[in-house]
């Protein structure tokens, strides 16, 4: 059988500096795995240099506080389909609930001004 | 078959740079349960730096070096080519979050005793600023568990063949 896949997309705004930001989404239930990830921004300088994130799936950690905004994101001159992150295999939806605790931190390299970041999810259908 | 689990852990360790360190040493430290180390990335919080300095890293047990890698700056400066006028299609030029070129993870394989690395940091160019060294692990049982589920696999085909070859299945 062919595998079906949706890619979805969460944005949440951060509009004040050096504050956490505690995010949950829910992904639907006919999605069976989550396949690759990748964070972009209304700012791409700012979620660079200011952004760090703490990612779980179904209570699972993909990635532990910290970990660094850049580490996740792609850019302009990368053909669409190399853009994630890719998660091997692929990681079991379960409850399909995906948390997500941003940090926003100063930087010298990026002064702050509210920007909107957005988690992209490459998922596979059952 | 589609094998699916989270076994993969990161550790992320600051370590500050001072612009008077021209040689820095220092030891890493993981979970007492580290089995295997899979993965390294470095990260800095300066711009426009170029290349700062390598990082080497060494197990515990004073075997060889197992990995020496470029610290850079984050948006490299423009080659010399593009500074005199010449076009050029160097992506280098552009910031990581046009080009795409992110720091990327170094797979590597590390059996032995990794709950301690000892890393030497070499300045090529005196800089203060924070190095980020996320190292990506797996823990003792994970690893214990997915052998013993390969063993289980393994012998429940072996006695499947042994049966369907005695014709009991």
């Amino acid at each position: 059988m062919e595998s079906k896949y949706i890619h979805k997309a969460f944005s949440f705004t951060v509009d004040t500096p050096n504050q956490s930001y505690n995010k949950k989404f829910d992904l639907d239930k006919n999605v069976s795995l989550l396949l690759g990830l990748l964070i972009s921004s209304s700012d791409p300088k700012k979620l660079f240099y200011r952004g760090s994130q703490r990612i779980e799936l179904s209570g699972d950690e993909l990635y532990p506080e910290d970990y660094e905004s850049k580490l996740l994101m792609s850019g302009i001159s990368v053909p669409p389909n190399e853009k994630y992150v890719s998660l091997g295999n692929g990681v079991l939806s379960g409850n399909g609930e995906v948390k997500m605790l941003y940090k926003d931190t100063d930087n010298a390299n990026a002064v702050f001004e509210p920007y909107v970041v957005t988690l992209v999810l490459k998922c596979e259908l059952k | 078959m589609i094998a699916v689990s989270i076994s993969r852990k990161f550790k992320i360790i600051p370590v500050p740079i001072s612009d008077i360190d021209s040689i820095k040493t220092f030891d890493l430290h993981l979970p007492s349960g580290t089995a295997l180390i899979t993965g390294i990335q470095v990260t800095t919080d300066v711009a426009g730096l170029g290349n700062l300095g390598r990082l080497t890293l060494q197990s515990n047990d004073r075997t060889d070096i197992f990995i020496s890698l470029a610290v850079n700056a984050n948006e490299l400066q423009p080659a010399d080519e593009v500074l005199m006028g010449i076009d050029t299609d160097d992506l280098e030029m552009q910031p990581e979050w046009v080009s795409g070129k992110i720091a990327q993870s170094h797979e590597i394989a590390i059996n032995g005793d990794t709950t301690l690395l000892h890393c030497i940091y070499r300045t090529y160019q005196p800089a203060n600023f924070m190095l980020k060294v996320y190292l990506q692990y797996q823990e003792r049982e994970e690893t214990d568990k997915e052998e013993e589920s390969n063993d289980r696999e393994f012998y429940t085909e072996l006695y499947s063949t042994a049966d369907q070859t005695a014709g009991l299945s």
